[in-house]
């Protein structure tokens, strides 16, 4: 029951924020960061590999997506969907190479070709190097003006709660359910005859499609495509959202990549502190408090938020899905 | 307990469980005696200098389980993954139904029908026992790149399923997680997946390792019903469940056979006795 309604509250709240005053802009890069998230957590949540190269098919989504509409004036549904392509073949080529290995060679495999792509970025003439692609026009998708920021929050909403149910669809198919024994028992999947290197590239093929979606999003959402956005602190921060929230959870994504912007946007409002003797600038500071929030989470909660708030109700017979998936 | 379950629990007649044989009187026809199934020729394996398994010759016939025995470190898990491609040979071949797999991968061996077990564990722990059985069952129609299909037939699936409960007495466990099932009960359901898979052979290390004395009873008529219409290679320690299934023993010792036949032939082998007695009692096993 839980599982059907919190998605639902969620859902409404989120349609509702807006109305109630929140800047939509706001709501949009946290959507776009929940869908990062919520691509990530596909494969690193359910495969159990923890890639370092997400950022690659993120930011590249961005460039590709924000290049087509920019340059070459495509229409903004079509440039999302090039930017995903992108991915796609990304994500295919990074996880051919990077999927026969496991553990730290997995992750430092990803973490060096998504240096590759970085390198590749700060070169190209195409990404505008140090100053990034700016001025990304949103355009129009199905006769809405999408520079309207309202409008386009919700069709980011739109999309993220499609993507949303894909994944819960992938999820539920005997795919997931085949990545789930993989992830148990590798071995015992193979003695059965699953061919469990396809299963893998499939899921972080898939994963890195919603993450390039993800990055053509958050490009028109802000105007902008840099290479903050294919560098592997991006990496880094999608993973640090996904262990807040409750990594193989179907919500923990959602919620930690809504605390971290949350927490960034509302450090660097702060200013500066002073703190008798010494003061801290807070709006750069930002990093260090969410590094802190962070390791306390992972301290106290090790299934992440939703993932202890589900071991707390199923505790008490109320939830139906187990928080254990999360990564080791 | 549902009174069929507990009737399939030990039949008479040495314990073919009747719903095993019944479901598998299409494979009784295909059934000869001494023709190999699964061959091992001269199949070396060593690891950096130590050779785990020197220059093995093993046939295994149609029909029937054939135990592999010797004592700890003797190379039997080793051979199981060399059989099963799961580690390459250093040297030799692997002939499985007249034809070499030994480059294939081990999970196309697997679709050939050499299905093995573990000597650790051979379920999928976090998932519950119909779901492991429904893995097993899914593969042939399930494939990576249709990812949102829906594999088999429900309905047909779920009838399998409900058929390999009963015959594993398991019925009552269906929605147990595997990780919470009693030992015993763990290892029936590594024979049940097995036996989803409908494998023409089947290699199973150590499948009453760890078992009371009740469990290993009832995991023996197991296997024995699946011996008389598939083929078992079986890794096994207990000496009086293997005189009374096995109706070959294959005796290893250092990476090399040293016996092979009968229990009555085997058990009277001046090198077996040497192997069991002169290497003092086997380790402690839980
Ligand atoms: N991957 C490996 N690397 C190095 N040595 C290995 C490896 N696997 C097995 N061995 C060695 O090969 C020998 C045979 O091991 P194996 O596990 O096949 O024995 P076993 O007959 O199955 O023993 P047990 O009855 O204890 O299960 C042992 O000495 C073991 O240490
Ligand atoms: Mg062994």
């Amino acid at each position: 029951m839980m599982n059907r309604l919190a998605p639902l509250a969620l859902l409404a709240l989120a349609g509702f924020l807006p109305v109630a005053g929140v800047y939509p802009l706001f709501l949009t890069k946290c959507l776009t960061f929940a869908l990062f998230a919520m691509a990530f957590n596909l494969f690193t949540g359910y495969v159990g590999l923890l890639s370092i190269g997400h950022a690659s098919f993120f930011g590249m989504g961005a460039y590709i997506a924000g290049y087509a509409a920019k340059a070459w004036g495509v229409p903004t549904p079509f440039a999302l969907l090039a930017g995903i392509a992108v991915a796609i073949a990304l994500g295919a080529a990074f996880g051919a190479i990077a999927i026969r290995r496991r553990g730290i060679y997995f992750a430092m495999i990803t973490l060096a070709l998504a240096q590759m792509v970085y390198f590749f970025c700060s070169q190209a003439p195409f990404t505008g190097a140090e100053d990034g692609l700016q001025n990304i026009p949103r355009g129009t998708a199905f006769g809405l003006p999408l520079g309207n920021d309202l409008v386009f929050y919700y069709f980011v909403l739109a999309l993220t709660v499609l993507a949303y149910l894909f994944i819960q669809a992938v999820i539920a198919k005997p795919f997931g359910e085949t990545l789930q024994a993989i992830r148990d028992n590798e071995p015992r999947a193979i003695s059965l005859g699953y061919d469990v290197r396809s299963y893998k590239l499939v899921a972080f093929t898939i994963s890195a499609a919603i993450a390039g979606l993800a990055g053509g999003l958050k490009a028109f959402a802000l105007g902008v495509a840099t290479l903050p956005d294919v560098h592997w602190t991006q990496s880094g921060n999608v993973i640090l959202m996904c262990l807040l929230g409750g990594m193989g959870t179907a919500l923990g994504p959602i919620i930690g990549a809504i605390v971290v912007v949350l927490l960034e946007n509302q450090l660097a409002s702060l200013g500066v502190i002073h703190l008798g003797f010494f003061s801290i600038d807070f709006s750069t500071k930002a990093p260090i408090v969410i590094g802190i929030v962070f390791m306390l989470c992972v301290l106290l909660f090790r299934r992440g938020l939703v993932g202890e708030l589900i071991a707390l109700l199923g505790k008490r017979g109320l939830a139906t899905e187990t928080a254990s998936r999360h990564t080791p | 307990m549902p009174a069929v379950a507990s009737l399939m629990t030990r039949a008479e007649n040495g314990g073919a469980t009747p719903a095993i044989a019944a479901q598998d009187k299409r494979h009784t026809r295909t059934m000869s005696e001494n023709v190999p199934v699964l061959e091992a020729r001269g199949v070396t394996k060593s690891f950096g200098g130590f050779v785990a398994v020197q220059n093995l010759n093993l046939e295994v016939n149609r029909g029937g389980v054939h135990a592999l025995i010797g004592p700890n470190g003797a190379g039997k898990t080793t051979v199981f993954n060399l059989l099963t491609r799961f580690i390459q040979p250093t040297a030799g071949q692997i002939i499985l139904m007249g034809e070499d797999i030994t480059t294939l991968a081990p999970e196309f061996v697997a679709r050939r029908g050499l299905v093995r077990s573990f000597q650790i564990s051979a379920t999928f722990e976090k998932l519950t026992v119909s779901q492991n059985i429904r893995i097993a069952l899914q593969r042939p129609h399930v494939d990576a790149w249709r990812f949102l299909g829906t594999g088999a037939d429900r309905g047909k699936t779920e009838a399998r399923i409900a058929e390999l409960l009963t015959s594993f007495d398991l019925t009552a466990y269906a929605n147990w997680r595997a990780g919470d099932l009693p030992y015993g009960r763990k290892r029936a359901l590594e024979l049940a997946a097995t036996m989803a898979t409908d494998p023409q052979v089947m290699l199973l290390d150590e499948p009453t390792q760890g078992l009371g004395f009740e469990d290993v009873e009832r995991v023996a008529d197991l296997i024995k019903a699946i011996g008389a219409t598939r083929t078992v290679l079986m890794v096994e320690h207990n000496m009086s469940l293997v005189s009374r299934i096995a109706g070959r023993i294959t005796v290893l010792r250092s990476g090399a056979i040293i016996a092979d036949g009968d229990y009555a032939t085997v058990s009277r082998d001046p090198q077996v006795v040497e192997a069991y007695l002169g290497s003092g009692r086997r380790r402690a096993r839980h």
